[in-house]
């Protein structure tokens, strides 16, 4: 994993991680809270039990979309870095298949209370052209010595 | 084509002068974001006005053309905010509207005067579309059917599911919106074109990076809500992305799909 520094960084950079999620991903995920129940048939799973709820097929479940996004924030800054926080809005659902792309921007750096911090916009994007998820990161980066 | 910077001196909507050091764009068009939401006043959003003014400037240095924005915060109106040091700190247009929720879906307002705000509850989430279009024109102000090709809250499905009216009420609809899907905003130009209607773009920022994301391009600078009410009204405009902003493609005015 790269190291990323403060100094390094201005508004404006980007970085992203393609991702198409399916089945066995979602249900590897779930897996790792409670295997008994991880290919239990539900809207995450099961494309017939998505549509009972309206979706077009089974969707992928809103922490999962969480987790990588903090992965793709916390591989840039690399193990120094410190990824104080992160928070995104669901808006509309990521399906199994989807051609995503996971990005990240940075919005800001500034001198948060003597910290070198970077503010960041992590998004979603589909093939559909929508941004089913997005939010916002705060991290602090080290310093060149 | 080289920029020359120029600087413009009108009074807001708060009334107070403000000062805009700005570049024209190499087509002299004048790119304003009519549809963003921030943390001072919508709970969904994400975004600061400074960082939304911050990134503009961020993306002026990449060669993009964005000249402003227009705050659209979710069911209210608070006419003492005004941002007139942050526009002339960072050379960028701020100006206030509202998005407020109606029987066709939700409605961008420009130009709200007080008169507007005593007519109708703001937070309510099923006002009379008819009298708030008529109300925002009664009063000086211009209202565009927001998003018009998303499901529910978007007008062309009320048109395609209820027959609801559009001429002689709405002239104008946001047809390019950041947030939707390109099926949806295809859907906005197909009502357009069937109804004749003027076309805006937003970007619905809730977040800083998406600001100015989509725009509105307009032939005359604008600095103020009245000059925008006037453009929108009898001016002519029309939507495009950031990136028909670049300088050598800032004279399409096509909109991509």
């Amino acid at each position: 994993m790269e190291q990323r520094y403060f100094e390094d960084v201005e508004p404006g950079d980007e970085f992203s991680l393609p991702w198409r999620p399916d089945r066995a991903q979602v249900v590897a995920f779930r897996a790792a809270g409670n295997p008994e129940t991880a290919e239990r048939p539900d809207r995450f799973t099961d494309d017939e039990a998505a549509k009972q709820i309206g979706m077009p097929k089974a969707i992928v479940p809103g922490a999962f979309a969480l987790c990588m996004a903090t992965r793709v924030v916390t591989d840039w800054m690399g193990a120094y870095g410190t990824l104080h926080s992160i928070d995104v809005d669901f808006r509309r659902p990521m399906l199994h298949e989807d051609a995503l792309n996971i990005l990240a921007l940075v919005t800001d750096t500034l001198e948060d209370g003597g910290r070198p911090t970077v503010k960041l916009d992590v998004y979603f994007e589909n093939e559909r052209g929508e941004r089913p998820v997005q939010g916002t990161a705060l991290v602090e980066l080290p310093r060149k010595l | 084509m080289a920029r020359h910077a120029s600087v413009c001196s009108h009074p807001t909507d708060s009334g107070q002068d403000t000062t805009i050091t700005t570049s024209p764009s190499a087509d002299g068009l004048w790119y304003l974001d009519l549809h963003s939401h921030s943390t001072d006043a919508s709970d969904d959003a994400g975004g600061t006005v400074e960082g939304y003014a911050k990134w503009i400037v961020a993306r002026r240095k990449r060669g993009y053309h964005i000249d402003g924005f227009v705050l659209t915060e979710h069911r209210q109106y608070d006419p003492a905010t005004e941002y007139s040091a942050l526009s002339e700190q960072y050379g960028v247009t701020i100006l206030r509207g509202a998005e407020v929720e109606t029987d066709i879906g939700h409605v961008l307002v420009y130009g709200i005067t007080p008169e507007f705000v005593r007519g109708f509850d703001l937070k309510s989430v099923a006002l009379p579309y008819v009298d708030v279009f008529k109300a925002a024109r009664e009063t000086g102000g211009f209202a565009v059917a927001a998003h018009a090709g998303r499901p529910r809250i978007g007008l062309a499905e009320h048109v395609d599911t209820r027959g609801v009216a559009v001429e002689g009420i709405v002239t104008a609809i946001e047809q390019l919106n950041g947030g939707s899907s390109n099926e949806e905003n295809g859907r906005g130009q197909e009502l357009a074109d069937r109804f004749g209607l003027k076309c805006v773009g937003g970007s619905d920022a809730h977040f800083v990076s998406a600001i100015g994301r989509c725009l509105t391009a307009f032939r005359r600078p604008i600095i103020s809500v009245e000059e925008l009410v006037q453009e929108l009204t009898h001016g002519e405009y029309h939507p495009v992305t950031v990136e028909q902003t670049l300088e050598a493609g800032a004279t399409s005015g096509e909109v991509r799909g």
